[in-house]
């Protein structure tokens, strides 16, 4: 089956096919849907037996900010021919740039615990972000050897600085 | 009148919750901010406001000169505040009483007796108050609490003296570790509370968190208001709390409640305070600390006894007496507070910083929830990240917990990621449910499902349906060039027909 859109949700992606004008398949759900508009920020989606309130905070064509139920939801949807253009990119980044540890959150190095050529496990802690008043371990994502630190101690980072670099 | 007008020297919810105290006993509220509060909710709620230059809590809500120059300069005849910065710092209270204006709260001196952690356990040893095995002085070197977390025995806790709220509070489960949790505990303290002191308890298993709030007044009159019970926790810093306790019966209530009064005494206490112990299984209770402010999660009290502990303080400062008897109390059904935080429980439990792009409140019958934020507020790595606090009140502990499900459910909050699925998730577990859980609930319980598998055990779909919303407002925008397929969709569906 190929799918009509890849959308990422948080940080998960799923896949959506439309059969016919009222079916969907996400990965392998099949639901029958309807969807009324009540207005351009509030949505009720009957989807299969279920009924769904839905606030859209806000949004565009790709992009949508939505609240269930007190829980909230980041979307990103692409057609085939953008998530082919994502993953040649992603594989060009991948090979020229190892992998990238950017910062979660602004805040300030307190404490790097790895010096560049340290090797490292997933989940090991390599520096101490200090951010609202506490202090915060960074784990690595990765496993392998530290190619670069772009940090120093005491130095403030913004959100999604490069932290270090694996490979 | 008790005072014409207040300064709060606190931010977020806590200030606007004073000042909505204040302002029903007709007394004038002022605020102060920040550089990075200039465009907060509170700020705007009170009658009048002042900036103090700065982001940092030290330039600011610490700043005890420029505070106290503000409280002259607008003529205000007292200050309350609030929860942490300066609200156990015995040298603000002098400097306070010192300009002539009055501290909504205790005196100087039981500040001093109760804010030393390790004071407190000196005073509580003399007269019988049970407490919790460890160093009764601050422990200066490494190698001093190296000797002493040995003798004890580990796991050992690391606490800061003058502390609260889990920062600069660390666990040592054994001598590898104790070295970066000594300096790391150090350090939080100094950052957050100016005193780098710490000391050493022994660690109990598996207990839970029951706390006692009490009121005194000038002339030695002193009553409790029942236990809260917050033993779910996440690093020390208490999450859900309510009260009464689901695990304290009759004769452990009036056991803590009474032994609470004592220590209160003991210290020569008056306004508003709260006495902490931890109790293990068997209901044998140990004196953790004694906060000499208002709680974070007082209106749990409140609820369920139908006093307002803010105009209590209020009128405690103001030289009345207490307005209550002991026995005019009693416990009337069951409320449950749920703190909002800023935080994103899949990414380490991060703070997460941002606008707030929508903010809806829940209502419907017992609910009250005491924010600290409004649409366009911004959610800075400055300070705290709690948003708000969504308290429910019901007539028995099942119908609290339902009411405070179907507010956190209606509750919208869109900018940041916030901890309320994660409130969701621990009012549906079982441990919670049954009451019969230790403050570790969330280390056993939660933490090995995160990242995601959490998530889906309470999904029920939502996953799906904003996934489904987005992608079918990608497809109509596509097809809206021709309009063909869109209008399909509107207008020809067949939802009724059974096939």
């Amino acid at each position: 089956m190929i799918p009509d859109y890849h959308v990422d949700l948080n940080s998960k992606e799923m896949s959506v096919k439309f059969v016919g004008t009222d079916q969907i398949i996400i990965n392998d759900r099949e639901y029958r849907y309807n969807l009324e508009e009540v207005n351009g920020n509030y949505y009720i989606l009957r989807l299969g037996e279920k009924v769904f309130r839905i606030n859209r905070v806000s949004g565009e064509k790709n992009n949508q900010l939505l609240l269930i139920d007190g829980r909230y939801f980041e979307t990103e949807v692409r057609t085939n021919l953008e998530q082919k253009a994502r993953q040649v990119l992603s594989n060009v980044k991948q090979s020229n740039r190892n992998s990238l540890i950017k910062s979660p959150m602004p805040g300030m190095v307190l404490k790097l615990k790895k010096n560049a050529g340290d090797t490292v496990a997933q989940g090991e802690s390599i520096m101490i972000l200090e951010a609202m008043k506490m202090e915060n371990d960074i784990k690595s994502p990765f496993s392998g050897t530290i190619k670069e630190i772009f940090v120093s101690e005491k130095s403030p980072v913004e959100k999604g600085a490069q932290l270090f670099l694996i490979g | 009148m008790y005072f014409k007008k207040i300064l709060v020297v606190n931010r977020g919810e806590i200030a606007l919750r004073v000042f909505r105290g204040a302002r029903e006993l007709g007394i004038k509220t002022v605020a102060v901010y920040s550089d990075a509060d200039v465009n907060s909710l509170y700020v705007k709620y009170a009658d009048e406001s002042y900036h103090l230059p700065g982001t940092t809590a030290g330039e600011t809500y610490l700043n005890i000169e420029k505070i106290i120059d503000t409280a002259r300069k607008c003529g205000a005849d007292a200050i309350h505040p609030g929860y942490g910065f300066l609200s156990e710092r015995a040298s603000f209270i002098q400097a306070v009483e010192e300009a002539g204006i009055t501290f909504i709260g205790p005196s100087s001196k039981s500040v001093e007796m109760m804010g030393s952690k390790t004071g407190a356990r000196r005073i509580m040893q003399e007269h019988g108050v049970p407490f919790v095995p460890g160093t009764t002085d601050p422990v200066e070197s490494i190698e001093e609490a190296k000797a002493f977390a040995s003798k004890i025995g580990y796991p050992v806790l690391i606490k800061a003296s003058a502390g609260g709220g889990g920062k600069g509070m660390k666990k040592v489960s054994s001598p590898e570790e104790i070295d970066e949790a000594f300096f790391s505990a150090k350090r939080e303290a100094l950052s957050a509370f100016g005193d780098s002191a710490v000391y050493i308890e022994k660690f109990i298993e598996e207990p839970k968190h029951i706390e006692v709030q009490i009121l005194g007044d000038k002339f030695g009159n002193y009553i409790h208001v029942f236990e809260r019970e917050c033993s779910v926790q996440r690093r020390h810093q208490k999450i859900i709390e309510e009260s009464p306790s689901p695990f304290v019966d009759k004769a452990t209530r009036e056991k803590i409640t009474k032994t609470a009064i004592e220590a209160a005494k003991a210290c020569n206490y008056y306004n508003a305070g709260t006495i902490e112990f931890l109790m293990d299984s068997k209901r044998n209770f140990f004196f953790l600390e004694m906060n000499t402010r208002l709680q974070v999660e007082h209106p749990v009290t409140e609820m369920i006894s139908g006093l307002d502990l803010v105009k209590e303080q209020i009128k405690i400062a103001a030289g009345e007496k207490l307005s209550y008897k002991q026995e005019d109390l009693k416990i009337n059904g069951h409320a449950i507070e749920c703190r909002v935080y800023a935080e994103d429980p899949d990414n380490n439990f991060l703070p997460s910083t941002g606008r707030i792009s929508f903010h809806r409140i829940p209502t419907g019958p017992g609910v009250r929830v005491d924010e600290g934020i409004e649409g366009g507020s911004d959610i800075t790595m400055y300070y705290d990240p709690m948003l708000s606090k969504v308290i429910a009140h019901g007539s028995d502990r099942s119908s609290a917990i339902q009411r405070v499900k179907m507010a956190l459910e209606s509750y919208s909050i869109a900018g940041v990621q916030t901890n309320i699925a994660v409130l969701l998730w621990l009012l549906n577990n079982r441990s919670f449910l049954s009451g019969k859980y230790s403050i570790n609930l969330i280390d056993k319980e939660f933490l090995p499902l995160v990242p995601g598998a959490w998530k889906e055990q309470l999904d029920n779909g939502r996953e799906d349906a904003a996934v489904a919303l987005s992608a079918i407002l990608r497809e109509r925008s596509r097809n809206s060039a021709n309009n063909l397929r869109i209008n399909e969709v509107l207008n020809d569906n067949n939802w009724l027909d059974t096939e």
